[in-house]
């Protein structure tokens, strides 16, 4: 097992070869807002508020894909990047319907947790207001679009770890959105195993428990940890 | 030099005056400079115009101001000029075209061929869309040119491909050589 050693914000830092910026940031007590980033799945650095600068580069690196490498130098916090974090957030609540006042999430939210971590209290840019609906066909679990940020958790963790592939994206642009099936009623679906891990790993409300209210969505993350990492850890039982 | 030969090709923007005699498809040695491209082998202006700019690289291009003709044209030549070859397309521009407006039509393009992956460029191609049609219609102010700035260097920054990091070039373009003609729509 080789060692890599780096600086993080001028902390020295020394990790396995093979880690990525954002976990080697994490051991050092760095924490780097991301939004697409679940442990156990791939990655795939679409919310791009995991970004950050390396010394020798002037372009900006999505930590949760790139690898450590020796004598690297990167800062995760610098005023542009801090920026940067919150126009990106600015952008998400322009362009979705985020109503925290009345959503399953609230209090209990990625989104809005970053928003306070970065420092939002308003959006610079125009609401888009746009036109989604809501698929309340499955028996135990309800999707809002509305609340949608696109983070292709759900899709990852229904293909990855569960195996169902019942989630997918669909169109393009600002049209873009999540899909069961092939574009069906997610109740009309047979593929879903009604396991719950899009549940977990949803961020925001847009995917929740049937029956719960404003604030009551409350996820228990360590659950599709210990499923997504059992294997590696080897605590399966049998 | 590898590369001695490269293609260009003038072509009439969609709905906009076409700003040269011939367009078509030509080929040209690099080293060429831009004047030679417009005023001979394109003819010079066509209509008694007068040539303002020239559009290169696409999309994802920039415009080159009619007092920078005199470049030679090759890969360096043009990014120290803010654009670049790109797809070696070249847009003649006169000056009966709005360069706020060439902007919009660039930035409609942008907007409809994001695939919706990443956050700045799903979200921030929409919203550079609506700021350039504030503008234009006379309905902005200088906080959303400001915005407008703002937001450009993010998407230019922080958007995961070539699209969205291409995708502000016409606005900061604009911008960088024409931007009286941002601050004359303003309120």
């Amino acid at each position: 097992m080789s060692v890599k050693t780096l600086k993080i914000n001028g902390i020295d830092v020394a990790v396995e070869a093979g880690t990525s910026i954002l976990h080697a940031a994490q051991e050092t007590g760095i924490r780097i807002p991301t939004l697409c980033h679940l442990e156990g799945v791939s990655d795939v650095s679409a919310c791009r508020l995991c970004l950050v600068e390396i010394k020798g580069s002037d372009r900006l690196f999505p930590s949760c894909i790139t690898e450590v490498s020796e004598g690297m130098e990167v800062f995760t916090h610098t005023e542009q990047l801090q920026e940067n974090r919150k126009m990106l957030v600015e952008l998400l609540f322009a362009e979705g319907n985020h109503v925290c006042a009345v959503c399953v999430a609230n209090g209990n939210c990625e989104l809005q947790d970053v928003a306070i971590e970065v420092g939002m209290d308003h959006t610079r840019f125009n609401y888009q207001f746009p036109q989604r609906d809501v698929d309340l066909s499955h028996p135990q679990f309800g999707i809002d679009h509305n609340r949608c940020i696109l983070c292709t958790r759900c899709v990852r963790v229904c293909a990855e770890i569960e195996g169902a592939h019942v989630w997918d994206v669909a169109f393009r642009g600002e049209n873009a959105k999540i899909i069961s099936g092939l574009n069906q009623p997610w109740g009309d679906v047979e593929a879903c195993t009604s396991c719950g891990k899009c549940v977990e790993a949803c961020p925001t409300g847009t995917i929740f428990r049937k029956g719960s209210t404003t604030g009551e969505k409350e996820r228990d993350r360590t659950k599709v940890e210990f499923l997504s990492l059992a294997r590696e850890k080897h605590q399966w039982t049998r | 030099m590898g590369i001695n030969a490269s293609k260009y090709w003038t072509l009439p923007l969609k709905g906009i005056n076409l700003g040269v005699q011939n367009t078509g498809l030509i080929e040209v040695p690099m080293g060429t400079t831009i004047r030679q491209i417009v005023e001979q082998m394109g003819g010079g202006a066509s209509n008694q115009g007068k040539i303002k700019a020239v559009q290169t690289g696409g999309p994802s291009g920039g415009c080159i101001p009619e007092n920078a003709f005199d470049t030679a044209i090759d890969y360096d030549s043009l990014k120290a000029l803010g654009t670049m070859m790109g797809s070696g397309g070249m847009i003649v521009i006169d000056e009966e075209t709005n360069m706020v407006d060439m902007a919009r039509f660039y930035m409609e393009f942008c907007r409809d061929e994001t695939c919706g992956k990443c956050v700045p460029c799903r979200t921030g191609t929409v919203q550079l869309y609506q700021i350039l049609n504030k503008i234009i219609n006379g309905e902005a102010t200088q906080a959303d040119l400001t915005k407008l700035k703002q937001l450009s260097y993010l998407v230019k920054a922080t958007s995961l491909c070539g699209l969205g990091q291409g995708a502000p070039n016409p606005i900061l373009s604009t911008l960088r050589y024409f931007e009286d003609e941002y601050l004359s729509l303003l309120k």
